[in-house]
């Protein structure tokens, strides 16, 4: 009784098993729901992300070593690139200030920048903040550290044998929100007009690896009230003004950086949604 | 005077002037009275203010002129910029008494960083030069201090007597590139002035800058005058006096001082309003016991009747395409707001609200109409279709708005025994008292100048 029973038992588990393997097969039964997108959101990556998780491999060959030909006696490192204030350097500007003669030249700061040989172990004053976080800035610090950086091997992830990171959602949605939370705090810009607040402003930030802005470009304005058009040109200022003001950024995983999806360039919509 | 917009050449060489006439110096405006009124926050939230320096303006080569040293000129221009900003209620201005000086090549390249440790979001530099013409320019630089970048930059040619104008026209700018609106500060009021004991109270006609400077008094207080109203065009005046006790309308030119009567009527006109071309002017005549709106050539003329619906029909204010016309009404029982065609076909009444209407004035964008809400008598506004009424100031008794030329702010008069002018910035619902020698009331705000 007892193995009839269970050889009935067994023969129609197989038998609804094989019904919706075939079902499935054929598609009569729908997948499982997907998880809803995430709406927008004020900061969005440009590049889609791709979905499957990928930790790196550890590799079984060494790193590449760059060959250095010239580096010379080895050098302090170069600065950080936030302009941190040198208080005990003598202030550049002051001398030239005041022996400055009556000649109405423009005052570009002085920074001769004599190509300063790499041997000279003597510390490069910080220069009188550059533009502070900008493309010219970083642009600059690669040029005049050219010669340091020549020997050192590139260390792109993409160029070590460890496979680049791939962006998560995970990874996606939180460096959605350092992002965010970084550029928080200058958000609170001056609006022309309460109701300018319902102009929105797309910005496409591109950061260098260090969280430096490298540029900044408003690729959209929308707003569906012609009343407000006069308002639009400032809210373009504005919304620029919180990307400038809020960069550099720290803690950016530099792992994410150059993937597809990574934070090297993302859209940025001033103000939020509220 | 002329003002022209020119970019001088900041290197160009100055001759250094000699020999100048001595216009009239300028009246300055008074000091900035004590707020004797909390200023009311109503409405919507306050706009965040701008943070700005303005530091003194300095001159290419010292000279002087007849409005003073142009060292002097540069520090008192960068006040009155400060000044006007300030009054604004939208910014925050950083002003010359409390950042260093600057140099003349600086003006074209500013010390960022320095500006950018004051806290300043935008920078205003600029400079003041004697010509060899006798008159100076104000030139007049806006720069973004987080971006450096110059958003702006202006210069103006005056007389030397107008060295204030100059100051209010790159105020202007600066306003006008930050916000988005135009500028306000360039611009003219005239108003009632009022003085002695409440039966016996004096009220002349007078004028002056925006700010309470140049100011001076039109009529002698021979007479009670009421509701000026500024010609769009700038030429003369219109105001209700009670000549001899008989109300009616006048008309005053600016240039020569002389008055004269709109209509030759034996009927009592009163509340005189102009058309946006400044051809005609619309008022109230009470005939047969009606009082009714009608238009009248400012040169004078026979006068059309557009209302004729039993009541009292007054306080006519064009819309600014010249193509409406809203005013106000007790036909229906009670004070209403109502909109007609220009011709006074198509009315209809706009206003619903508890309480009675009064004294509309359309915006010179043509987005709103504000009024006296006479329940409690505060200051509105409404869309010209009465949708979105919004209450804008509280406290004390507020009547007569007068829109701003940029449409952005509007003045009235508050306190009823003795009356003070104030305005309120219509987005934000921010106020600021106007300063005046005396008490005042009925503003009109002139357009911006030319």
């Amino acid at each position: 009784m007892a193995d009839a029973e269970t050889k009935t038992g067994f023969s129609m588990s197989v038998g609804l098993h094989g019904a919706l393997l075939a079902a499935l097969a054929y598609g009569l039964i729908p997948p499982p729901p997907r998880v809803a997108e995430e709406t927008a959101m004020e900061v969005s990556f440009v590049d889609e992300a791709g979905l499957t998780s990928a930790a790196p491999t550890p590799s079984t060959e060494a790193p590449e070593i760059g060959a250095a030909p010239d580096v010379g006696t080895p050098q302090d490192a170069a600065p950080e690139p936030l302009p941190t204030p040198a208080p005990p350097e003598p202030q550049p500007p002051a001398p030239r200030q005041a022996v400055a003669p009556p000649r109405p030249q423009a005052p570009a700061p002085r920074q001769k920048a004599t190509p300063q040989r790499p041997q000279q172990p003597t510390r490069q004053p910080p220069r009188p903040s550059p533009r502070a976080g900008t493309a010219e800035r970083t642009q600059r610090s690669i040029r005049d550290d050219r010669n340091f950086l020549k020997g050192l091997g590139r260390d792109r992830v993409s160029q070590s044998n460890n496979p680049p990171a791939q962006m998560t959602g995970a990874a996606r949605s939180s460096m959605r929100s350092l992002i965010a939370r970084a550029l928080m705090p200058c958000e609170n810009q001056p609006f022309p007009s309460p109701q300018a607040r319902a102009i929105k402003v797309q910005v496409r930030v591109t950061l260098n690896r260090n969280g430096s802005l490298a540029s900044a470009e408003v690729t959209s304005v929308r707003n569906g009230n012609p009343e407000l058009e006069r308002y639009e040109r400032r809210m373009r200022d504005l919304a620029l003004a919180v990307v400038r003001g809020c960069t550099p950024m720290r803690g950016l995983p530099d792992e994410y950086y150059d993937v597809a999806g990574g934070w090297r360039q993302f859209n940025y919509q001033f103000p939020r949604d509220s | 005077m002329t003002l022209k917009h020119s970019f001088y050449p900041l290197l160009a060489a100055v001759a250094a002037l000699a020999g100048l006439s001595v216009a009239q110096a300028q009246q300055p405006a008074p000091p900035p009275l004590e707020q004797d009124d909390e200023p009311i926050q109503v409405g919507q939230d306050v706009t965040t203010r701008i943070t700005i320096a303005v530091p003194a303006m300095p001159t290419p080569n010292a000279a002087s002129t007849a409005a003073g040293s142009t060292d002097d000129l540069g520090r008192q221009v960068a006040e009155i910029v400060a000044g006007d900003l300030r009054n604004s209620e939208l910014f925050t201005p950083i002003g010359p008494g409390q950042l260093r000086p600057i140099g003349f090549p600086q003006v074209t390249a500013p010390d960022y960083p320095y500006f950018s440790a004051s806290g300043a979001q935008n920078l205003v530099q600029g400079y003041v030069q004697a010509n060899p013409d006798g008159r100076i320019t104000v030139g007049c630089y806006l720069y973004d201090v987080s971006g450096q970048t110059q958003l702006a930059r202006e210069g103006f040619v005056v007389q030397p007597r107008d060295w204030r104008r100059a100051a209010h026209r790159c105020a202007d700018a600066i306003f006008s590139r930050l916000t988005g609106e135009g500028g306000y500060f360039d611009t003219r009021i005239v108003y009632v002035s009022e003085t002695g004991p409440a039966r016996r109270r004096i009220k002349r006609l007078a004028i002056m800058d925006y700010d309470g400077a140049n100011h001076r008094f039109l009529t002698n207080g021979q007479w009670t005058v009421l509701t000026p109203r500024f010609a769009p065009n700038q030429q003369t005046i219109t105001f209700m006096t009670y000549e001899n006790e008989r109300p009616r309308v006048m008309v005053y030119e600016i240039d020569s001082g002389a008055t004269r009567p709109l209509i030759a009527s034996p009927n009592m006109t009163f509340a005189p309003r102009y058309s946006p071309d400044s051809r005609y002017i619309i008022f109230s005549m009470a005939t047969g016991g009606n009082t009714d709106i009608y238009r009248i050539p400012v040169g004078g003329g026979t006068p059309q009747r557009l209302t004729n619906s039993p009541g009292i029909d007054t306080g006519g204010s064009y819309s600014p395409d010249g193509a409406r016309i809203v005013f106000e009404s007790d036909r229906g029982g009670s004070q209403q707001l109502y909109v007609m065609d220009a011709d006074g076909s198509n009315q209809r009444r706009i206003s619903f609200g508890g309480g009675g209407y009064g004294t509309p004035v359309w915006s010179p964008r043509g987005d709103l109409i504000a009024f006296t809400k006479t329940g409690g008598f505060r200051i509105g506004v409404m869309r010209p279709d009465g949708s979105g009424e919004r209450i804008l100031t509280g406290g004390s008794y507020s009547e007569g708005p007068s829109w701003a030329p940029n449409g952005r702010a509007v003045m009235f008069t508050r306190g009823a025994s003795s009356g003070q002018l104030w305005y309120v910035d219509v987005a934000s619902g921010a106020t600021r008292r106007v300063p005046t020698p005396l008490g005042g009331s009925d503003p009109a705000w002139s357009p911006l100048r030319n």
